[in-house]
Formats: C-alpha cells, sequence, structure tokens
C-alpha cells in the first residue's frame, strides 16, 4: 500500500483534477447504490408504500393534496423518484459490472490460449472475434436478448431477466478484451524472459499464469474500465428499449423510458433526474477510464 | 491482387453462410415454430400435419439449405404476429431506415473528419479544446437519450421540428422516400443527428489520433527537414496516411449505423426495419427475428468487402502484397 | 576570420516531464565550416540527436529551446528555422524505413522537393531528380517505385538524393547507418562522404560509434549528459583524448586485433582442454532449420498459398571444447539466433541434431526428467537487458526460481543463501533482491540476467548478443564479467555476435555464418589475420574501426 501511495501512478492521479473529481463521482454513486435501502425514504417497488393522490408531483414543491415534499418529485403513481433513482442505479451498476466481469474473465482466458498457444485455436478463436466484432456489440445484445426469452417459458422471462441482461451485454463486450489480451500476449511471449522460463523447463500453463498474465493486465485494466461503460450505456440502452430490466426491478433506462412519456405534458423532471444520474455514472466512468489509458499507456495518446 | 480479391471474397461468402447458420438455428430451435402457429392445444395429428408442411421432419443439413435457398428468394416465412410474410414487411420498411442512415453516415463522416484534422494541426487552440471536452461527453451520452433530449429541445419547447415519424413521403415505384417533401426533410433532421453523433465523435478521435500519430513519423519529420511548407506536410504527406485507416473505420461503421438505427427508429418512432426488429425481439417473432440478422449480417459483409477492396487501391504496400501475413 | 557557416551559441534544450523539467542539452556552442564534416558523438541520452533537431527546429513538441542562438552565415535561424529547412540546412534520419512516406512515389517525393525550393517546370524538377537518383546509384527506371519496393540501404539512398536535391549547404545526418547492415553501413558512409566532398556540403554526423567517426569525420565533438565536453580534430582526439570521458569512449571500443603478437586474443589459458579434443561438450551435426513463411495455419494447411519456406539454418556442423568459446559472426538474420534456440530446445530442428554432452534435448523420446538434466547444464544469456526479465517479478524470485525449478536447494534459507551468492558473484549486492529490474540500468540487468543462467550450475552458456544493447564502456565490463566467470567456473560459451571485435576479443575458435551457411571456421588468430572466405574479408573490411594514424 506504501508502495502504491508512494508510486508514480498516485502521484499522477493526485495532480490530475478530472480523474480525480471522476473517482469521486463514480464511488459516491457506487455508495449510494449500495446503502440505497439505508438512504431512500420509501421503498420505490411496495405497492403498499404507493399513494396515487401523489401522482405528478413537482420536486421540492408541496403536493395539491396531501402536502408532501419530495426531493425529485413523483411519477405517474406517486412513486418517490429519488428513491426509484438509487434503487434504479443499483440494478444498472450490478449489471454493468457483472457484465464487464464476464467479458473480462471470457476475454483474458481466450486472448492468453490464442496468443498463447496460437495455431488453429488461434485462428478458430480470432475468426470468431472478427465476425462477432462486425456486429455492433448492442445488436448482439439484443439478439442474445431475444434468443433468450425465446428459449425461457414466459413465466420465468421476467425473473431471470437480469441475468439474461447479464449474460447478453457481457457475451457481447468480451472480443476487445480478447484481442487486447492476445496482442500483448504475443508481444509477451516473444521476450526473452519466457524463453528464459522455457529453458528452466517451466510447463506451458504455468509460464501462461504466472509470466504472461501479471504483464498483460494493465492494458485489461484500462479496456475493462471503458467496458464499464459501455456495459453501463448498453443496459440502459436496452432497458430504453423495453428489453432489459423487467418493470418491477426498474434500472436507469427503464425510469427514462417511462420518464419520456411525461415530457408533452410537461412533467420534465420524471426524465431529468434519472437522465442526469446514468449521463454523471458514464461520463465519469468515461473519464476516469481515458485517464487510465494515457496513463498506463502514453503511446495511446 | 486477383488472389486478394478472391481470398476476401471466400471469407465473406463464409461468413455469411455462419451467419446463416446462426439465423437459421434461431429460427429452427428457439421458440417452438409448432407451437407459435398452432398454440399450445393442438393435437398430435395437427402438430405432425404440420412439422410435415414445414418439412420439421427433414435431416437437419436438408432443413439448413432449404432455409438458404429461401432466403436467397427473400422467402423469410411468415411473421408469428399478424402472419404477413416477413420479406414484405422487411422491404416495406426498408428505405425509410436506409435513407436515416446514409443521411447520418454522411453528417458524421463529413463533420467528423473537418474537425478531426483542425483539432490535429491545431491542437492547443481553445476551440479544438472545446470540440474534444464535448465530444467526450457525446460518447458518453447513450443515443436514446441524445434523441430524447434533442426531442425536449427542439419538438417540445422550440417547437421547430417534428418528434416522431417521417412526414409526408412520396412513393417511387416500391421505394417510398421522404427526401423530396420538406416535412420529410424537417423530419429526417432530428434523427440523423442523433444517429450520427455518436459515429461523428468516433470519426473526429480516430482522424485526430491517427493525424497525430502521422505528423510524429519520420517521414514527416523528413519532409518538414526538407523545407516544405506546412501545407504541403499536412495536406499532401500527412493527410492520405490518416485516411487510410480512418476510411476503414468510418466504412465498417456504416453497418453499426443501421444497427444503432434501431434504437434511433424507437425514440423518434421512425417506422424502418430497426422499430421492427426491436418489436420482434419484445414479442419474440422469431421469423422477424432471424431474417433481420441475415439481412444486417449481409449488409456488414458486403460493406466490408466494399472497404477491403477500397484499401486494397488505396495504399500500395497492400496492392503489392508486402503487408499480408505480416499485419 | 571568416565567418563559420554555422554557429550555435549557448543553446540549451529543456523537455517538460512529469515532475520536473529535464536538459537534453546545456550551454552547447558548437561551430561549422563550410565543407566540413563534424562527428557529433556521445551514448544514448547524450543529446546528440536533439542537437541536430534543434538546428532545424524540430525538437518534439514537449520540449523547446530555452536559450541560446543558433545562426546560419551570420542570420538567426532559431526564431523561424523554416527559411533555412531543406534549401539551406537538411536532414537525414536514422530508420530509414520510416522515413519515406510510404503512399508517395519517390519520384513524385523528389520532384516535389526540387519544386518547393527552385520555382521550375516539372520537366526540369524530373531531370534533377533523375541526375540526383543516379548519383546516389538508383537506377532511374525506379523513378516510379514506393518506398517499399526498396531494401533498407537502398531507401537510405533516396533519403540522401532527397536530403540533397535541394543544394543545401549543410545535412545533419543523425544516426545514418545505424539501422543497417555492416556491409550497407560502409557503402553508405563513402557515398555520403564522397557526395558531401564533391559539392562542398558541410556534414553533422551524428553517431555513437566511435568507428564511424574515426573513418568519416574531420573534426569531432564529444557530449556527455547534454554537455560538450571534447571537441577537436578527429584523429588528433582519438590518438590523444583529453577528457576522461573521451579516454573511456576511445578505450572502451572494442578493436579488431589482427593476431598482433603482443597481445593474447583470448585471455583463458586452458592449456587442458585443447590438449585432449574428446572433450567436446556442444556438437551440431547437419543442423538444419526450415521456416513456413505461409501466411496463416489455415492457408499452410490446406495449401492455398504455395508454401513460402526459407532455409534459416543449412547443415551447419561444428563442436565446441570444454572450457572454449566459440563464437558464431554473422550478419542480421544469418541464422545465428535459431542456432542458439535450438542448442537450449525452444526450437526443433529440421533435420541434423544438436547435442549436449551427447545428449540430445530435441529428441522426441526423451522424458521430462531427462530434458530437465540437461537444461540444468545448459542456459543462456539474452540480447535484450529490458525483455529478458520479467518486469513483474522481484529480482529474488527471477533468480531463485531456476534453483527451485531444479531441486537445487532443500530449505528455503539455502535457496535464499543461493541467490546471495549468485548476486555476488555477478558484482551486486544482497539488498537487490527486494528491487524490480526496471530499477537497474541496462549493464547491471544483463548482470542478473548471467546470475540467473548461473543459477542452475551450468556446463555451457550460450551468449546470445549478450552486450549489443549496451553502451560501449558497459558492454567491455560485462565482458570482462563473462570471462572471470569461465575462469572461475570453467564454463563453456557459445558466443554469438554481429560484432567482429566483440568475438576477436572472447573466443578461441570462431565460426562465419553467411544465409543459413557456416562458410568459415578458424582459430580466432587465423580469422583476422587470413580469412579465406570472400564474405568473411568483406566483413572485415567494413566493419569501423578506430584507425588511429
Amino acid at each position: 500500500m506504501n508502495r502504491f501511495l508512494k508510486s508514480d501512478f498516485f502521484y499522477d492521479f493526485l495532480r490530475a483534477p478530472i480523474a480525480v473529481a471522476s473517482f469521486v463521482v463514480v464511488s459516491t454513486l457506487i455508495l449510494l447504490a449500495l446503502l440505497a435501502n439505508f438512504i431512500a425514504p420509501t421503498n420505490p417497488f411496495d405497492p403498499a408504500s404507493l399513494n396515487l393522490m401523489n401522482g405528478f408531483t413537482a420536486p421540492m414543491e408541496p403536493n395539491a393534496f396531501t402536502g408532501e415534499i419530495f426531493l425529485m418529485g413523483t411519477d405517474d403513481q406517486g412513486r418517490d423518484l429519488f428513491s426509484a433513482i438509487l434503487f434504479g442505479l443499483r440494478v444498472s451498476l450490478f449489471v454493468g459490472l457483472m457484465a464487464v466481469l464476464l467479458a473480462t474473465v471470457i476475454g483474458v482466458f481466450l486472448g492468453l490460449i490464442a496468443g498463447y498457444i496460437g495455431g488453429w485455436l488461434d485462428s478458430l478463436i480470432m475468426r470468431l472475434a472478427d465476425i462477432q466484432m462486425t456486429f455492433p456489440s448492442i445488436l448482439i445484445a439484443m439478439l442474445i436478448y431475444g434468443v433468450a426469452r425465446g428459449v425461457l417459458p414466459p413465466e420465468l422471462r421476467d425473473e431471470m431477466a437480469i441475468t439474461v441482461l447479464i449474460l447478453s451485454i457481457g457475451l457481447s463486450e468480451w472480443v476487445s478484451i480478447a484481442r487486447t489480451v492476445r496482442g500483448s500476449t504475443l508481444v509477451e511471449k516473444e521476450k526473452e524472459y519466457v524463453a528464459a522460463a522455457r529453458l528452466i523447463g517451466l510447463n506451458h500453463s504455468r509460464i501462461m499464469i504466472r509470466h504472461i498474465l501479471p504483464n498483460v493486465l494493465s492494458p485489461v485494466l484500462v479496456i475493462a474500465t471503458i467496458t464499464l461503460a459501455l456495459a453501463i450505456i448498453a443496459e440502459a440502452t436496452l432497458s430504453f428499449l423495453g428489453v432489459g430490466a423487467p418493470p418491477t426491478k426498474p434500472s436507469l433506462g427503464t425510469l427514462i423510458r417511462v420518464g419520456q412519456d411525461f415530457l408533452f405534458s410537461g412533467e420534465w423532471w420524471i426524465l431529468l433526474f434519472p437522465a442526469l444520474t446514468l449521463l454523471a455514472l458514464a461520463l465519469s466512468v468515461n473519464l476516469f477510464g481515458d485517464w487510465l489509458r494515457d496513463t498506463l499507456n502514453p503511446r495511446l495518446k | 491482387m486477383l488472389s486478394i480479391i478472391l481470398k476476401r471474397l471466400t471469407q465473406s461468402v463464409v461468413v455469411l453462410f455462419l451467419v446463416a447458420l446462426i439465423s437459421f438455428l434461431i429460427f429452427r430451435y428457439v421458440g417452438n415454430p409448432v407451437d407459435n402457429l398452432l398454440g399450445q392445444e393442438a393435437t398430435v395429428q395437427q402438430r405432425a400435419a404440420l412439422e410435415e408442411a414445414l418439412g420439421l421432419n427433414q435431416p437437419i443439413y436438408e432443413q439448413y439449405f432449404d432455409f438458404v435457398w429461401s432466403a436467397l428468394h427473400f422467402d423469410f416465412g411468415n411473421s408469428y404476429r399478424g402472419a404477413l410474410p416477413v420479406a414484405e414487411l422487411i422491404s416495406s420498411r426498408l428505405p425509410a431506415t436506409l435513407e436515416l442512415a446514409f443521411m447520418s453516415a454522411l453528417f458524421a463522416i463529413i463533420i467528423g473528419i473537418i474537425t478531426g484534422v483542425y483539432t490535429a494541426i491545431r491542437r492547443n487552440s481553445f476551440l479544438s479544446k472545446f470540440i474534444l471536452s464535448i465530444s467526450l461527453i457525446g460518447v458518453s451520452l447513450p443515443t436514446f437519450l441524445i434523441g430524447v433530449l434533442l426531442i425536449w429541445l427542439f419538438a417540445v419547447e422550440l417547437k421547430w421540428l417534428p418528434s416522431f415519424g417521417r412526414g409526408e413521403t412520396i412513393q417511387l415505384g416500391w421505394w417510398s422516400t421522404g427526401l423530396l417533401t420538406l416535412s420529410g426533410l424537417k423530419s429526417l433532421i432530428l434523427p440523423s443527428i442523433t444517429l450520427g453523433l455518436y459515429q461523428l465523435t468516433l470519426i473526429m478521435r480516430l482522424t485526430r489520433s491517427e493525424m497525430l500519430e502521422v505528423l510524429d513519423q519520420d517521414y514527416v519529420r523528413f519532409v518538414r527537414a526538407l523545407g516544405l511548407s506546412n501545407k504541403q506536410v499536412h495536406f499532401r504527406h500527412a493527410l492520405p496516411n490518416t485516411l487510410i485507416p480512418v476510411i476503414t473505420i468510418a466504412g465498417l461503421q456504416l453497418g453499426s449505423i443501421v444497427a444503432f438505427a434501431i434504437v434511433t427508429e424507437t425514440v423518434f418512432q421512425w417506422p424502418g426495419v430497426g422499430l421492427l426488429f426491436i418489436n420482434s425481439v419484445y414479442f419474440v417473432d422469431i421469423p422477424v427475428m432471424s431474417a433481420y440478422l441475415l439481412l444486417v449480417g449481409g449488409l456488414f459483409v458486403i460493406i466490408n468487402l466494399i472497404v477491403d477492396l477500397l484499401y486494397l487501391i488505396i495504399d500500395p504496400r497492400i496492392r503489392d502484397n508486402q503487408l499480408i501475413g505480416k499485419a | 576570420m571568416k565567418q563559420p557557416l554555422l554557429n550555435l551559441n549557448n543553446i540549451s534544450v529543456t523537455f517538460k516531464t512529469r515532475r520536473q523539467d529535464f536538459k537534453a542539452v546545456e550551454d552547447l556552442s558548437l561551430t561549422l565550416k563550410e565543407g566540413e564534416i563534424l562527428g557529433l558523438v556521445g551514448e544514448s541520452g547524450a543529446g546528440k540527436s536533439i542537437t541536430g533537431a534543434a538546428i532545424l527546429g524540430l525538437i518534439p513538441s514537449s520540449g523547446n529551446l530555452s536559450s541560446g542562438e543558433i545562426s546560419f552565415k551570420g542570420q538567426r535561424i532559431d526564431k523561424d528555422p523554416k527559411i533555412v529547412r531543406g534549401s539551406k540546412i537538411s536532414m537525414i534520419f536514422q530508420d530509414p524505413l520510416v522515413s519515406l512516406n510510404p503512399l508517395r512515389r519517390i519520384g513524385d517525393q523528389l520532384i516535389e522537393t526540387i519544386q518547393t525550393h527552385s520555382p521550375c517546370s516539372r520537366t526540369e524538377a524530373y531531370d534533377r531528380a533523375i541526375k540526383s537518383l543516379e548519383e546516389v546509384g538508383i537506377d532511374q527506371n525506379r523513378f516510379n517505385a514506393y518506398p517499399h519496393t526498396f531494401s533498407g540501404g537502398m531507401r537510405q539512398r533516396v533519403v540522401i538524393a532527397l536530403a540533397l536535391a535541394p543544394q543545401p549547404a549543410i545535412i545533419v545526418a543523425d544516426e545514418p547507418t545505424t539501422s543497417l547492415d555492416v556491409s550497407n553501413q560502409a557503402q553508405i558512409l563513402s557515398l555520403l562522404k564522397k557526395l558531401c566532398k564533391e559539392k562542398r556540403t558541410s556534414v553533422i554526423l551524428i553517431t555513437h560509434d566511435m568507428g564511424v567517426i574515426s573513418q568519416t569525420t574531420d573534426r569531432v565533438a564529444v557530449l556527455y549528459s547534454g554537455k560538450l565536453v571534447e571537441i577537436g580534430i578527429t584523429q588528433a582526439v582519438l590518438k590523444n583524448p583529453r577528457h576522461a570521458y573521451t579516454q573511456s569512449l576511445v578505450r572502451s571500443t572494442p578493436r579488431i586485433e589482427r593476431g598482433s603478437p603482443k597481445q593474447p586474443i583470448h585471455q583463458i589459458p586452458d592449456s587442458k582442454s585443447k590438449l585432449c579434443p574428446d572433450s567436446k561438450v556442444l556438437i551440431a551435426e547437419d543442423l538444419t532449420r526450415e521456416f513456413d513463411l505461409s501466411p496463416t495455419w489455415f492457408y499452410h494447411k490446406f495449401n492455398v498459398h504455395k508454401q513460402r519456406r526459407v532455409l534459416a539454418v543449412d547443415s551447419v556442423s561444428f563442436s565446441i571444447n570444454k572450457g572454449e568459446t566459440y563464437g558464431l559472426v554473422g550478419d542480421s538474420g544469418s541464422g545465428k539466433s535459431t542456432i542458439a534456440k535450438m542448442a537450449v530446445g525452444l526450437l526443433r530442428p529440421s533435420s541434423g541434431q544438436i547435442t549436449v554432452n551427447g545428449e540430445n534435448l530435441n529428441s522426441s523420446t526423451i522424458s521430462h526428467r531427462q530434458s530437465q538434466r540437461i537444461r540444468r547444464r545448459i542456459q543462456m544469456v539474452f540480447q535484450s537487458p529490458y525483455a529478458s526479465l520479467n518486469p513483474r517479478w522481484k529480482i529474488g524470485s527471477i533468480l531463485a526460481e531456476p534453483i527451485r525449478v531444479f531441486g537445487l536447494s532443500s530449505t528455503k534459507e539455502e535457496e535464499q543463501n543461493r541467490v546471495f551468492e549468485l548476486l555476488d558473484q555477478v558484482g551486486l549486492s544482497k539488498s537487490d533482491v527486494e528491487k524490480y529490474p526496471h530499477e537497474f540500468s541496462g549493464g547491471q540487468r544483463q548482470r542478473i540476467s548471467i546470475a540467473r543462467a548461473l543459477a542452475s550450475k551450468p556446463e555451457i552458456i550460450i551468449c546470445d548478443e549478450p552486450t549489443s544493447a549496451l553502451d560501449v564502456s558497459v558492454q567491455a565490463q560485462v565482458l570482462t564479467l563473462l570471462k572471470e566467470l569461465q575462469r572461475e567456473f570453467s564454463l563453456t560459451y557459445l558466443f554469438i555476435t554481429h560484432d567482429l571485435a566483440v568475438v576477436s576479443t572472447m573466443a578461441n575458435k570462431i565460426g562465419v555464418l553467411n544465409q543459413g551457411r557456416l562458410i568459415e571456421e578458424q582459430s580466432s588468430e587465423l580469422l583476422f589475420s587470413k580469412p579465406q572466405h570472400e564474405h568473411t574479408k568483406m566483413l572485415l573490411d567494413s566493419a569501423p574501426k578506430l584507425d588511429i594514424a
């Protein structure tokens, strides 16, 4: 830890206001999502706690009937938006992080194998990646989502929706990670320290895991961060389109979808607050990822 | 040269067959077609009769070739919803999507390359920094949110532009175009910007970083040392080398524009194939999904092929077979 | 006194780095006379390239000319260097592979350059372009060729033609031959010298190679960490270097020693091994290796393309006696590294074999235990001090790994002590075990690499260009260390290098490789005094040497 605090990396971090700010925003949002149960004034998904009389209350204005005041107002059902956003944030972050984790595990595994072993295995994995690359990941995610819905019996569709989302986003994002890892592996495996390890008769799996893996991870960290922003946006997009998080577990995207319906009737807050939260999350993850890339890999600038 | 073209062609055909295989597998195995057509309560005899009629009891490879064969004749079966032929559904909606994709690609490429070159050459000017910061926000804003915000500003608040639909269209044979009426053109503006903005930032950032990298190359430093003017250095030596990767990526982006149109079309209720697809995903309308996959897959493969061939024409190194196998 | 052609007056170049500013060049003053060739010599990082770039105002964007002035024929040019670029002062870069625009035909680049500086018709420019290609020895029918169709040496000729085309008064040549093979090196240098003398063009020749300096330049300026430490007539400086750094530079530049009677060529008087020629520890018999350059596995399997096969090593046979050093010399691509890889079992020979004490590591029937026994006895020191140590591992773990894998210590403590012992043997300290490779200099890393090779107590060590990435002064130290270790542990070396000077100080016997074939094998003394093969003679002649008349 002490070594970390003294490192160039930490030094640069403290001197990059954008990096610090985005890091603070992301951590705050994560904290809010984790503590949603304790912070949120109401449980927005408990039908018993909803009062239709509270519907369409503007932010920080007392409701005409009940006189209750809501920080960010309420939606048509009288649901407190602030609470809904906290819980929605939790869904968005959870799906995003799990999807990136899935994509990273698959990507690192396949990339390492393809790069190190090479031959037909490499050709197979990379052709697969090429084909998948030609299609935008959001389309792949939609397809996987659609297929999964088709395979699942209708009664399980809502229940499994979150898992299906994670799977579809995770499976649509592994390619960039695998390619990066393969690329670095190809470079690393030609380096002489790998030859030195082979000279003393280490077996291949040990060389891959102990020698090469630690050296290919730092670009993975960068790509995973950038992929997190992509995954969060992908989840929001799917949910916005109505093929993502179910109405019983709305994410930020679902909330924006609901908010859009009330734009013309003047209830702007139902759209604005979830949208701002999503923007803050995606932007700060992106900014942090950008900074990471520039710092760890100055040549990519 | 010829052998490379042949090689690329073979690759494309292989990919197409793979895509067809996937859409066939989805078509055949996801959501049992018999259940979907007859409902759960059908008798065994009814089911057997339908399986016979649909050819579901034939060997699987025969079914696959039947599928490909009918796809080649634009026969994708009937939609589960409304029982219309899928091909008819798609062809009636394709012009809307293609016009939208074309306009936004034009917007993205022209503005993207201009701003990219500008921000690379004047890298320290205020305007460059401003453009770059805006672009970062642009990348972080999901497409649908951009669309919603544009609607809010230009349709709800300012009431300048329509918020949904294509406006009036004119029928040219089977092609219905919105490019020839004022309301059609007005309706195109917001969706095109929404759809093109992400690609624009991408092309701009790519142009910028490629240009910066090229400007740092020894051959650019060498022509500088030879005393060529900035204009010669930037536009005759650096720009052509910059544009090669930019054209590739921009070309490949054309495909994703069509795919991303799904989102934009939903936001603007644009009557294109994307909207059709998202509804089919929602209602598990398998024939439409698989036909859409085939359509988009075919489009992508063709675009990739064209981009590759373009690349061949532009870069003498590849033309002479130098980089193949090494790259 | 006549006004100098170019005058650098107290210039400093400052770079902004993460934590503080860094002066790459400090208070440097130089003058250049008309028609003279001035050498700028120094180690990497001495500021010589930056000085060259500063003259043309081409300093990379993170740095700037922080003080001093540069004038050309009395006119200040540092404020607006564009007025002299190309027309008065031109530049040649190190790597010809990347200094030509890949998308433009060389003829077009020439015409463009000529027309930029002297307004003339296209036909006139064309004639001049053809003429300048002729001058550098390029046939005029290559006029419309793209750069990638030329070899490295040819491209550097094109670059020279481009630089000379606007008839500049000065050419700044930044390591113009470093990336070329020895034979090309000599040709390009003499071409540059000849053309510049003919046209009375002055040259600033930037190089790290004292040999190049001695053969090409009239005067030499020696730079050390951004400062000018010595300047004078080349012969005088070489003969009588005054500054301590110059002295060490001249002294540690390896020379080819042609069997001079005063100096023994090898300092390993292991007479015993010479008496019993049977103690051959490494034997290569008809060693052959082919490479398949067909693009991918798919094409290779299905034979879509004609297979492109290359014979990297072609029936090479040699043997090394115990305790001796065998030098393998050759240009890049001559197959020397491929032989090294086959010797340690990283590559299998296509045919023939290489055996260690009669055992064949590449045999397909060998068990893991047997191969580990052979591996323990043959280890390797690699070329790159940067790539040969895993950057994520501490030195302690790097050295302990072979000890553990070969089961050479039974307790943790024993292992630790062995690591300390190894560090001591290569002249590093015990406290270094906790450090990471990036905390060491290139020479120190090469010592660590040597320590790792010693860890398993091997009998044979393959040294693959162990000093080619090091600065000359460090080079000498590492070579000395290798010799000491050889004496102490009676090691056998297979010493692979492209550098004749280095091999002359190390080897007892030398084999010369050319395009995968062993074309000559001689004892060191004989090879340098009476080379047999034409290629060997060419190598010997074109190697840059220190001529101190």
